[in-house]
């Protein structure tokens, strides 16, 4: 009897679906790693070698790697749902809506 | 920000808005997706009004850009006092911004009662916000 039921990893396919069906809430995760250690990253690197820091820049570049990479997920059904997939777009909309009138860039 | 900064943003806004929504809805129809942006009925009811909003933009945009080709100015005219021809359609575009930030809105933090009140007072701070804005910008005063 084993701990738990290993995912079938003969194919991706199964590898990505089956581990989204067990701990569903991996490939939401996955996206919100991503979209952390680029803002987060960015703004850092960028305070460092600058001394200042573009964070509508960064919210704008991150979202939109999450876009990507969840617009990828959404190929096959069983990673990621319609919610998140509405709710990626629309943290891009607010980010671009951020980015377009956050004044330090253009004064 | 001035008033053609404020416009500017506003048009960059809904430009940004719909192409990213064209783009997530045409990569699923492209590739057959089994999740498309097209099932959600939120986004389907914003792209129908926007819409319905975008030929409005385009003949403003027509039309400013129209009058801007074909002025003409002779050595001692004076400028043109209005500036009407730089105006690229602002209502219009002002309003397809507003729906999608909205549509956003209502996606993240849903439209029960229980978060109305953020969006009151956000939309509160950016009328109040525009407001000043506009009408410093309007009385040639600093708008800051």
């Amino acid at each position: 009897m084993s701990l738990y039921n290993l995912t079938n990893a003969t194919t991706p396919d199964g590898i990505l679906i089956g581990l989204s069906t067990s701990v569903p809430v991996l490939p939401i995760m996955f996206l919100v790693f991503v979209f952390c250690v680029t803002f987060i990253g960015g703004i850092i690197r960028q305070n460092t070698k600058s001394g200042y820091a573009d964070v509508p820049q960064w919210a704008l570049i991150s979202s939109m790697g999450c876009l990507l990479l969840g617009l990828v997920m959404t190929i096959s059904s069983g990673i990621i749902g319609l919610p998140i997939l509405s709710i990626i777009v629309a943290l891009n909309i607010l980010s671009g809506a951020w980015f377009f009138l956050s004044r330090g860039r253009q004064e | 920000m001035g008033q053609i900064k404020m416009i500017q943003s506003f048009v960059l806004i809904a430009i940004f808005s719909i192409a990213i929504i064209v783009f997530a809805v045409q990569f699923a129809e492209d590739n057959d997706s089994d999740i498309s942006l097209t099932g959600d009925t939120r986004w389907s009811n914003l792209n129908s009004s926007v819409q319905g909003d975008i030929p409005e933009l385009e003949s403003d945009a027509q039309t400013s850009s129209g009058i801007l080709f074909n002025t003409t100015l002779e050595a001692g005219d004076q400028s043109a006092s209005s500036g009407g021809q730089f105006k690229v359609g602002p209502v219009s575009s002002m309003k397809i911004a507003f729906k999608s930030i909205t549509g956003g809105f209502s996606v993240i933090f849903g439209s029960d009662n229980e978060f109305s009140f953020i969006l009151m007072a956000l939309g509160s701070v950016l009328f109040i916000m525009v407001t000043l804005y506009i009408a410093k910008a309007w009385l040639g005063r600093d708008p800051d």
